[in-house]
């Protein structure tokens, strides 16, 4: 058998896995929440209880909000580890979660009652910002890109803190649940369908270049060598991964760590080859964000943000991986 | 060893032996109980019809008081975090408070009617849609306070006892006008809350502003900014208030000492240097609600003497 063969068929096995944790991970999030949940009632399929209207109305459509925030964040990582060639970059170091966020804030202390919007248009202003200031003579530059972000960030931030002060106390709780990120208690099935079909179409351009990735990974002189315009590449997965990052942010605040510890993990479980990174990397994250989802609306006698939790499970988890790679290297070196 | 720097080093650890008198507190406490008022009682009122709702779940603080001026009390199944008056409504689950509000939680009590914040349209719209409950969300922060009571007597189906209401408190105001109108007037600052750097302050143009015509006081707050206005201290001391009321108090004692210490920073302000700086932990007094007045009343008998 050839090796593009045994690719497939290994790709297929593992994202067969990965279907399998997110689909577990789907049901967890169904029959576990706040309140208890009588599962013969939601089984026996009766519209008027309770139990279905909390399981099937509204649980079903938080967990699928879930799934895409964290296939959508998990994806962005990806693409922006491969983009700037940085284990550290996650979605959020290119300032299109600050602009999220910074429309969101603006929302909230105008007292406007859905942010999503808002958040959006952030997360496209600051996106143009960065790719501007990213450009050198019509090319864009991976150190300027991540520079031209972390800039962004920071001025984003300071804008969000001022709003935050400014803002009615009232206002201010409502900004800070919306900064930490999670997800919101009730979804329009449009802008669920349409960040799903985002997250569709970026997962499938993703895995159509894989192969561009894994090049791009290496260095830009193995790029170019496989015939491949590398500043087009660049600026394919800029907008790649700024879209993907907008859809999750707009739909659930800016949730951290996911972006960060999700394409680290996978890579440690399946190697970089990105023809398997991305898929399972997409499933990886739907599942993370709809078990910490899970987790932060029972664990407390009060619901809590999803993005406590990925932070508290993400920020460890992401030391311990990084200690394993330390002892890793050391053991090669040695 | 007589030489100088072993006498200065002898007063330097000397000085540092002696006790530093305790300084005077620059805020005085008006106690808890101060505020503990009843609601007015509505007399002679329509009774609850059949239709009126029977289950209800309420997380705004001053309507929760509402409901139960109107006679709802027993009919209360949820609360808010922070709806603690009356007693008898402590027992009850608690769903949250704006930042954590959950609808799963709310219409796991299966409610018949929920009494919330018109701001959070993301669980109002999961109540209404997943749970296909009904929602009042009247409007509370600004000088509609009055016309909330009323919506919420309208959507349970008592409307004239609603009416009764506004007008008792309405009368109450006026009331408490007369008996403070011949006490000399006295420029206030009501501290809401004490952020870092700035101070939340009663804005003018809402609910809450009415507490300085009531009490005979003005308020020295800058126009505009609405109920909650954030002030830099700097603003703060040309205002020149003869009172501070500093409300941001959590009711634990480490908190007056806070206060004593921030209000200690700011000597030259008239209302520390004549020691009319008073610190209360009084939800009432920041709550649209059926209480607000008789507070104000106790607060006014406190600045002004009985």
């Amino acid at each position: 058998m050839d090796h593009d063969g045994v690719t497939l068929r290994r790709a297929v096995r593992l994202t067969g896995i990965a279907v399998l944790i997110a689909v577990s991970a789907l049901v967890c999030a169904l029959a576990v929440g706040p309140t208890h949940v009588n599962l013969s009632e939601v089984l026996a399929l009766n519209h008027q209880s309770l139990d279905y209207q909390k399981v099937v109305d509204y649980r079903l459509p938080r967990a699928l909000a879930a799934a895409i925030t964290g296939a959508a964040l998990a994806l962005g990582g990806v693409t922006f580890q491969v983009l700037v060639r940085n284990p550290l970059a996650s979605p959020f170091v290119l300032g299109v979660s600050s602009g999220g966020s910074l429309g969101a804030a603006l929302a909230l202390s105008l007292g406007a009652t859905f942010v999503g919007p808002w958040a959006f248009l952030g997360c496209l202003g600051a996106v143009v910002i960065v790719f501007l200031a990213g450009r050198r003579h019509g090319k864009l530059s991976s150190t300027s890109l991540l520079l031209a972000g972390v800039i962004t960030n920071a001025t984003l931030s300071a804008v969000i803190t001022f709003i935050n002060l400014v803002a009615a106390p009232s206002d201010r709780d409502r900004i800070l649940r919306w900064l930490v990120g999670g997800l919101p208690e009730s979804l329009d099935s449009s802008s669920l369908l349409l960040s799903a079909a985002s997250v569709l179409v970026f997962l499938t351009h993703l895995l159509l270049r894989s192969r561009e990735l894994n090049l791009m990974a290496v260095s830009d002189e193995m790029a170019a060598r496989g015939c491949i315009s590398v500043n087009r590449l660049r600026i394919e997965f800029f907008v790649t991964g700024s879209a993907l990052t907008a859809a999750a942010v707009t739909l659930a605040g800016p949730i951290p760590f996911v972006g960060l510890v999700v394409p680290h993990l996978t890579r440690l479980a399946i190697g970089p080859d990105h023809r398997l990174t991305v898929p399972v990397a997409a499933f990886g994250g739907a599942a993370f964000v709809m078990l910490a989802d899970m987790a932060a609306q029972s664990l407390w006698r009060e619901p809590l943000p999803a993005g406590v939790l990925t932070a508290a499970i993400g920020g460890p988890l992401f030391l311990i991986m990084l200690r394993n790679l330390d002892r890793e290297r050391a053991g090669l070196d040695g | 060893m007589r030489h100088p720097a072993f006498i200065l080093l002898a007063v330097i650890l000397a000085s540092t032996c002696a006790k530093p008198p305790v300084p005077r507190s620059t805020v005085r406490v008006i106690a808890a109980a101060t505020f503990d008022v009843p609601f007015p009682t509505l007399e002679a009122c329509d009774p609850i019809p059949e239709n009126a709702p029977k289950r209800l779940v309420c997380v705004i603080p001053s309507l929760t008081e509402t409901l139960c001026a109107l006679g709802f009390e027993d009919r209360l199944v949820g609360r808010d975090r922070w709806s603690d008056w009356p007693e008898s409504i402590r027992r009850l689950p608690s769903v949250g408070d704006q930042r954590t509000l959950s609808a799963e939680k709310i219409a796991d009590l299966r409610p018949d009617l929920v009494v919330m914040w018109p701001k959070l349209g993301d669980v109002r719209q999961a109540l209404t849609q997943s749970f296909k409950l009904n929602v009042v969300a009247p409007e509370t922060e600004a000088d509609s306070a009055f016309a909330g009571i009323i919506q919420v007597a309208d959507s349970l189906a008592v409307r004239s006892r609603g009416e009764k209401l506004v007008e008792k408190l309405q009368k109450e105001q006026v009331r408490i006008q007369k008996r403070f109108r011949e006490r000399p007037s006295i420029s206030m600052l009501v501290v809401l809350d004490r952020g870092q750097g700035s101070l939340y302050v009663i804005g003018d143009g809402s609910f809450l502003d009415s507490l300085f015509e009531t009490i005979h006081a003005t308020n020295v707050a800058p126009a505009g900014g609405g109920p909650w206005k954030a002030m830099s201290a700097e603003a703060l001391a040309e205002t020149k208030p003869d009172v501070i009321l500093d409300l941001s108090l959590g009711g634990g004692a480490a908190d007056v000492t806070e206060a004593d210490v921030f209000w200690r920073r700011f000597p030259h302000f008239p209302a520390v240097k004549q020691g009319r700086v008073f610190v209360a932990h009084a939800p009432v007094l920041v709550r649209p609600g059926p209480r607000f007045y008789a507070a104000a009343e106790a607060l006014a008998e406190t600045i002004h003497g009985p």
